[in-house]
């Protein structure tokens, strides 16, 4: 008897104190330090996602602390960054979200992925939050669920997908003239979802007919009914709006299944990991996406050479989209004229054009940059412009 | 009062969840972890009724967490006006239960069937159909999920909800009912022998636990305010399953430290990152390993249980209870008569092709105490368990004061007034010998399961009915100072007057016993046959008895019925058939006879 | 038609995986019933072997031809797994036979957790490929396409079960496992080494899983969450074909494989689990005991 009643008593204590120090620990950040949170896609399906935005992030932190810090209202700010992981996962990623939230950040970067993008900007709006997404181009990621209206507080670095779905069908239409096109895609997660219904739908606007439009569920492996459906249509082009982990098996089921046709996707492609994973079966394939290393301007070749100094590698279009969206948050931030979210805010809806590393954003009265999409081909296994696509 | 005094003590405490967040004493995060602990104790709770304190194994509880889930947020979502929310919130919370509960009668119904791991593919299978269905319905966002819920979950609600959810569980488990499924759990056969409706209760424990697991449903998911299909897979009820066992199966203490430990040792953790996930388990397994029955095993915080059900309070209802032998109605012998109480005419039973009861024919009257004799192996038990309804006869006909019993189920016929023992004891071991013979009132018990679950008055008064009367009961039988003790841990001798006592409590008219006399020396026996002479007496019963050994048997039988291999060889009077050169053949071997 | 082939041909290629590993599911049933739930997450680690030993073995200096290095990677495979099950069985099952049954169903959730990540902690997240163990090629019959790598999965996988097979049934081993499976208790009277035994069940189970993973590494990629849903699925082939009966595990793991490969071709991909757990509770419901089971009956 009393050893149980220890047990129980040990228990409560312990439990109590766990409270006491969780309590102490989240004190309010010290004053001339500015918090920026991360939630980013560091484990799960895509890591190499994550830690690109990683990268970026901290690259671009590293900079505006080595020259000084941010100047607001007079006053010299410490930037400081709050990683917190989303797993890769939506419901992760809004309790990330959440936990940013109550550690007092002025502002949230990430999540990358629209199907984690999309919750998290529900908490981001609902907690007053400003958010600026990096890499999610899915158009829902800044419309509010509820009323169908652009979010306030959610802004984002990248083009939306009604722009580069129709920049992937006119490439598929004139370039690679493709008659029988197939989609093959992710029903599970928005953004695959999203940019194959727009690729459709542009497709069919200009009187071709989509000879297949198959789905699987993230995290399938076995795409063979698919692709064997595929192959049995007909097709001579196939569409894979998908993430880089996947799209590897893809093709190699599509080749041994005696799929010919050629093979593009979209911008979730742009990771130098693709080519490791794929390694052959993919060369020769194309992409739309953010930004091309070898057309860079200026400003972007600074950055470009500046990530390759620290992390060794060239960065992909995550990073350079991160990067970016440090650049707009830390403009904002100045202009805002003090450490608040709703100043910041406002502050971030007020930018009309922001020139970054990954080209010219037009901001034209939402969250929406208008920018220009890129082609790249895989050549030899690195990436290569091929052509630009204006909006 | 008393018995709510843990509740009442609990209850104060509420305010200080509502002030503390106010007052920003505890930031949204601490909230939050605060808000998980509660939801998963109240998952853990919900699931301990049907895989602790029923013994089963069902392993896809994350499927009612999710039609909760589902089910509340379209209430605040669709249904209602977002501006009504806050009010309307805990309505939206119950519809989701009750949808629960809807989805928790669809697992009740193969569990009638199946049991062990059977019934927990079928949970799984469960588990991931409604997380496929939801997936494929795109009205509710389909796999990328359902949003823009508000955040109406706090810590005040979460602690009323935990609150009530263990009000309603510890009301249940201390009532006929949660008896009836904690029978079920100890011996499934030998609960419905004793009138336990095991398909009521199953549904009814099933129901009340998924009712719950949709309450936490819905909770979570407006604390979330996000919920997608991938929420609710297999990972979700592992976590659960893994929280009812780390915490002591048949414990809600246990399903509260279960919960609490491990929602806050993974927050804890938190800081290893990926590596939380590596050492977690490995606990658990350690865990596992030294302690398999959990932190609290079946042990209960005193708090928990009622103050009438703890070993104090049952030792005061003892002293009270006086040993009245007069107060059994319908005291003596009953007069014979010429209509036979049970007839049974031409039983014949076949299992799988092998005849194990041939034409079996047989009248007991009012008062009389018949033996069924025969080697081992002849088919005496068989024909036990086809009168009580444990097989159903391949043909012949069972009637019992004049109704046909063939065809009815175990519990009925029990109810009709049968009742039974074994041939090896089979008592509800790690339940109290109080328990024991009070399961046997569950066909007359009156009050509902509504009452039970909410502690009424009426509830509580027949309750205390059925203690005394029980109490009485086991102190006729000397085994009143042994009430509270798990049975279980009972002699032998004692072990066995417990079974017969409990068969007393059905209030039955027939009584079947089966090898009473197994493993005694002759000096027992002789009490033994003094003692069912006495119970007859007393009771006013009709016995019928098996038994293989001679001694018993003529010491007390008035007429015998003898089987072979299935078929009835002789019958007559003791003395008759002690000469009959069949059965001293089929005891004895042919050359004995010549 | 040729379409139908192409089909089949995919079915059977999945299935065979499922198969092989339901083998390892439904011996170990059959001789302690108990449902290894960490068996999946085996299977995956011995796909991460075959993945390191390939890449070793084809980056060294030693210009292997396919045959050896395919071979010395299936046999690392098999014996590094083999082994870890082995090692799991004696340190986290063995302790735990007297006990309540749920506990060691627990302590199995928590070994396969343990394994998945683990190994997502010290290998990382990232899925990858195992290097080409065999030089890739393509037959084309009438329409048909048949990969390589299909039809080794095919061939290879049938002739593992047909040796298990032969194993179970004409040697001494075998009937000792029979033994111990019927009669846990009896079988050491008649001088059965029952823990051997034991440990050499889940041991042969690992090494039939470690087989499958080889093969559908070469067809796949390898992630350390894999197991999870493979392990599900090849658990379901196991019941369906009646758990405890090794040809009834090989039955379950090619229905479980055209009810994968079959089920997007009629309905959205979305809808596969749906069509396989509705298949698995109907089934259930009308014959509990599986295709190849036997109804246990209770003496009362």
């Amino acid at each position: 008897m009393r050893r149980r009643s220890l047990l129980v008593a040990a228990v409560v204590v312990v439990v109590a104190a766990v409270i006491v120090v969780l309590a102490v620990r989240s004190r309010a950040p010290t004053p001339a330090v500015i918090r920026i949170g991360l939630n980013a896609e560091l484990t799960g399906g895509i890591p190499v996602v994550g830690a690109s935005c990683k990268n970026g992030a901290e690259l671009a932190v590293e900079e505006v602390n080595a020259a000084g810090g941010l100047e607001v209202g007079g006053r010299k700010y410490r930037v400081e960054l709050l990683v917190e992981d989303n797993e890769d996962k939506a419901e992760s990623a809004a309790a990330a979200a959440h936990k940013l939230n109550t550690a007092g950040v002025l502002l949230m970067i990430g999540p990358n992925a629209s199907r984690n993008a999309i919750p998290a900007a529900e908490v981001a709006e609902s907690a007053k939050l400003p958010m600026i997404s990096p890499w999610s181009t899915a158009v829902k990621t800044t419309i509010d669920a509820a009323t169908g209206q652009p979010k306030k507080f959610v802004f984002r670095a990248a083009f939306i997908d009604d722009f580069q779905g129709v920049v992937a069908a006119k490439f598929a239409l004139q370039e690679l003239k493709t008659t029988r096109p197939a989609v093959l895609y992710d029903v599970a997660s928005e953004y695959n979802k999203g940019i194959a219904e727009v690729y459709k739908k542009t497709i069919e606007a200009a009187g071709v007919s989509v000879v297949a439009f198959e789905t699987y569920t993230t995290g399938d492996k076995d795409f063979s009914s698919q692709l064997t459906k595929i192959r049995a249509a007909g097709a001579d082009s196939l569409f894979l709006p998908n993430y880089y982990s996947e799209v590897p098996l893809q093709v190699q089921q599509a080749r041994r299944l005696g799929f010919t046709g050629v093979i593009f996707g979209s911008d979730s492609w742009g990771n130098l990991e693709l080519i490791t994973l794929c390694g052959k079966e993919c060369e020769g394939l194309y992409f739309t996406t953010h930004y091309a290393t070898d057309i860079a301007t200026p400003k972007a070749q600074a950055f470009i050479k500046a990530y390759e100094s620290k992390y060794g590698k060239t960065p992909d279009d995550v990073a350079a989209l991160t990067y970016d969206s440090f650049g707009l948050a830390f403009q904002a931030i100045r202009a805002a004229g003090r450490v608040d979210r709703q100043a910041v805010r406002d502050a971030l809806a007020g930018i009309t054009q922001y020139e970054g590393v990954t080209g010219v954003m037009q901001f034209k009265g939402t969250g929406d940059p208008v920018k220009s999409a890129v082609i790249i081909q895989i050549k030899e296994g690195k990436f290569r412009y091929h052509s630009t696509a204006q909006p | 009062m008393r018995r709510w005094r843990g509740f009442l003590i609990a209850l104060a405490f509420l305010p200080l969840a509502v002030l503390l967040p106010r007052w920003g004493l505890l930031n949204l995060y601490q909230q939050q972890v605060l808000m998980y602990v509660g939801i998963n104790i109240i998952l853990t709770a919900s699931l301990n009724l049907v895989n602790g304190y029923m013994g089963e194994f069902s392993v896809g509880h994350a499927a009612f967490m999710a039609v909760g889930a589902y089910g509340a947020s379209l209430m605040t979502l669709w249904v209602f006006p977002r501006e009504w929310g806050p009010l309307v919130f805990p309505l939206a919370v119950v519809a989701g239960g009750l949808a629960a509960s809807l989805a928790g009668l669809v697992v009740a119904i193969p569990s009638f069937k199946t049991r062990g791991d059977y019934l927990a593919i079928v949970t799984l299978a469960f588990n991931m159909i409604v997380k496929s269905v939801l997936e494929n319905i795109d009205a509710v966002g389909g796999p990328r999920g359902l949003m823009g819920m508000s955040r109406l979950t706090s810590v005040a609600w979460v602690y009323i909800w935990v609150l009530l959810t263990l009000f309603v569980l510890r009301n249940y488990i201390y009532s006929n009912y949660g008896r009836g499924t904690q029978a079920i759990r100890e011996d499934e056969t030998a609960a419905a022998l004793v009138s336990v409706n095991t398909r009521q209760v199953k549904v009814m424990t099933f129901m009340l636990s998924s009712f719950f697991a949709g309450v936490a449903g819905g909770l979570f998911a407006h604390v979330l305010q996000f919920i997608n299909p991938r929420s609710f897979g297999i990972l979700k009820s592992t976590d659960v399953l893994v929280m009812v066992y780390l915490g002591g199966i048949g414990s809600l203490t246990g399903s509260v430290l279960g919960a609490t430990t491990f929602t806050v040792v993974l927050e804890l953790l938190r800081p290893l990152q990926v590596w939380r996930w590596v050492i977690g388990p490995l606990l658990l397994v350690l865990l596992m390993i030294f302690r398999p029955r959990g932190m609290m095993g079946l042990r209960e915080l005193k708090l928990l249980v009622p103050p009438e059900e703890r070993p104090e309070g049952i030792r005061a209802a003892l002293a009270s209870a006086g040993a009245d032998p007069a107060r059994r109605a319908g005291g003596g012998v009953p007069a014979g008569g010429d209509r036979p109480l049970l007839a049974v005419r031409g039983l014949t039973h076949y299992f799988d092709g092998l005849r194990a009861v041939w034409d079996f024919n047989l009248e007991v009257f009012p008062g009389e105490i018949i033996g069924i004799i025969g080697p081992n192996g002849a088919g005496k038990t068989t024909v036990f368990n086809l009168i009580t309804g444990v097989y159903r006869p391949t043909a012949g006909s069972v009637l019992f004061r004049g109704q046909e019993l063939v065809g009815r189920p175990a519990h009925e016929i029990i109810r009709s007034g049968i009742a039974r023992t074994f041939q090896t004891i089979r008592l509800f071991k790690d339940l109290s010998v109080l328990d024991n013979v009070r399961i046997a009132r569950y066909a007359r018990v009156r009050y509902s399961l509504w009452a039970a679950a909410l502690g009424t008055a009426a509830a509580r008064r027949e309750e205390e009915e059925i203690r005394r009367g029980a109490l009485e009961l086991l102190e006729l039988f000397h085994l009143g100072r042994y009430a509270d003790a798990p049975a279980r841990g009972l002699p032998y001798g004692e072990q066995r007057r417990l079974e017969i006592a409990r068969a007393l409590a059905c209030e039955p008219v027939l009584l079947l016993l089966d090898e009473p006399a197994a493993g005694m020396n002759p000096s027992e026996i002789d009490a033994l046959l003094d003692h069912i002479r006495w119970v007859r007496e007393h009771f006013g019963l009709t016995v019928v008895l098996i038994e293989h050994q001679m001694r018993v048997v003529m010491g007390i039988c008035e007429r015998i019925t003898v089987l072979d291999f299935g078929a009835t060889i002789a019958e007559g009077s003791p003395a008759e058939i002690q000469r009959h050169p069949r059965v001293i053949e089929a005891y004895l071997g042919e050359a004995v006879v010549a | 038609m040729g379409l139908a082939v192409q089909y089949l041909l995919n079915a059977l290629q999945v299935g065979s995986v499922y198969a092989l590993i339901a083998l390892g599911y439904t011996m170990v049933y059959g001789i302690l019933t108990m449902i290894n739930f960490a068996h999946g997450d085996i299977f995956m680690v011995s796909t991460y072997i075959a993945f390191f030993v390939g890449v070793a073995l084809l980056g060294s200096a030693l210009q292997l031809g396919a045959v050896p290095v395919f071979l010395a990677t299936m046999l690392a495979a098999v014996l590094g797994t083999a082994t870890l099950a082995a090692v799991i069985e004696r340190v986290a099952y063995k302790p735990l036979r007297q006990a309540p049954r749920v506990s060691a169903v627990i302590t199995a959730l928590g070994v396969g957790l343990f394994l998945e990540n683990f190994t997502l902690a010290t290998i990382g997240p990232e899925p990858r490929f195992l290097p080409p163990l065999v030089p890739v090629g393509r037959i084309v019959l009438g329409g048909v396409v048949i990969s390589t790598v299909q039809a080794q999965t095919i061939v290879l996988s049938a002739l593992v079960m047909l040796l298990l097979d032969t194993i179970v049934r004409r040697t001494m081993t075998g009937m000792a496992m029979r033994a111990v499976s019927w009669d846990k208790f009896t079988a050491p009277l008649m001088g059965v080494p029952v823990d051997r035994i034991i440990t050499l069940t889940f041991a042969l189970g690992a090494s039939i899983a470690a087989v499958g993973g080889v093969l559908y590494g070469m067809a796949y990629t390898i992630d350390p969450y894999m197991g999870i849903r493979i392990g599900w699925w090849a658990f379901i082939s196991a019941v369906v074909g009646g758990i405890g009966n090794i040809r009834g595990a090989m039955i379950g793991g090619y229905i479980l494989g055209a009810v994968e490969i079959f089920t997007p071709i009629l309905l959205p991909s979305t809808y596969r689990d749906f069509v396989a757990f509705s298949l698995l509770l109907v089934f259930l419901i009308f014959r509990p005991t599986g295709i190849l089971g036997r109804p246990v009956a209770m003496k009362v």
